[in-house]
């Protein structure tokens, strides 16, 4: 779905997330790391209410799939 | 009515770019929800999940576990259905029960969305030039709409 969270995410520079899962909520980067699971909790638990948007930024590396 | 979407730019420390073409979409299950782009990968037979994403949205992993074969090798897997949710204000596509592949163990990777059950839902046309992908929902009982 598109979403304010959608817009934001295709804005935003994400150079320093490579690699990384990121959580997006209330426009801005709420959460980031290398779990899914934890990044997922940090951001319901920041915002309980809200249905996160989470992203994977891809790798340095080129992906072939 | 046709949905269009631009790709995402994603920059590098050493300047170079990556250029995805996805597309915002719901991903839902009994236990959680949460909005992801999900890449869209006309190689792929049937769209692709991490065990983990699974697990959070509760989905039902209780199946025969087979062998899932890609450019990275050979993986287990396991079948399951998902909720998932497209569009934009005035256009949007729910699919109940989609079909994933879910790769079993740690590796984690974005969200796929392969041909059986999502491209033989639209007629989906990559631009590379204007980046952008635009997705035309195909109607099986009345052709295209």
């Amino acid at each position: 779905m598109e979403s304010e969270n959608y817009n934001y995410f295709m804005k935003v520079n994400l150079e320093d997330y490579i690699g990384k899962w990121l959580a997006i909520s209330n426009k801005k980067i709420v959460a980031s790391g290398d779990s899914f699971k934890d990044v997922y909790a940090e951001a319901k638990k920041a915002y309980p209410f809200e249905r996160p948007f989470l992203t994977k930024v891809p790798e340095k590396d080129t992906m072939i799939l | 009515m046709t949905l269009k979407f631009r790709y995402k730019l994603v920059k590098r420390p050493d300047g170079t770019e990556v250029k995805a073409p996805v597309v915002p979409l719901r991903l839902s299950g009994e236990k959680g929800s949460f909005d992801t782009p999900a890449l869209l990968d006309s190689g792929a037979d049937i769209s692709v999940m991490p065990e983990v994403v699974a697990e959070t949205l509760g989905l039902d992993l209780s199946g025969e576990r087979s062998p899932a074969f890609g450019i990275g090798g050979k993986s287990e897997s396991v079948g399951t259905f998902a909720e998932i949710t497209i569009g934009k204000k005035h256009e949007i596509y729910n699919f109940k029960k989609t079909p994933f592949k879910v790769i079993l163990g740690e590796y984690e990777f974005p969200i796929l969305l392969g041909r059986v059950g999502f491209f033989d839902k639209f007629i989906i046309t990559f631009d590379q030039k204007k980046e952008t992908i635009s997705l035309k929902r195909i109607d099986k009982w009345r052709g295209f709409r």
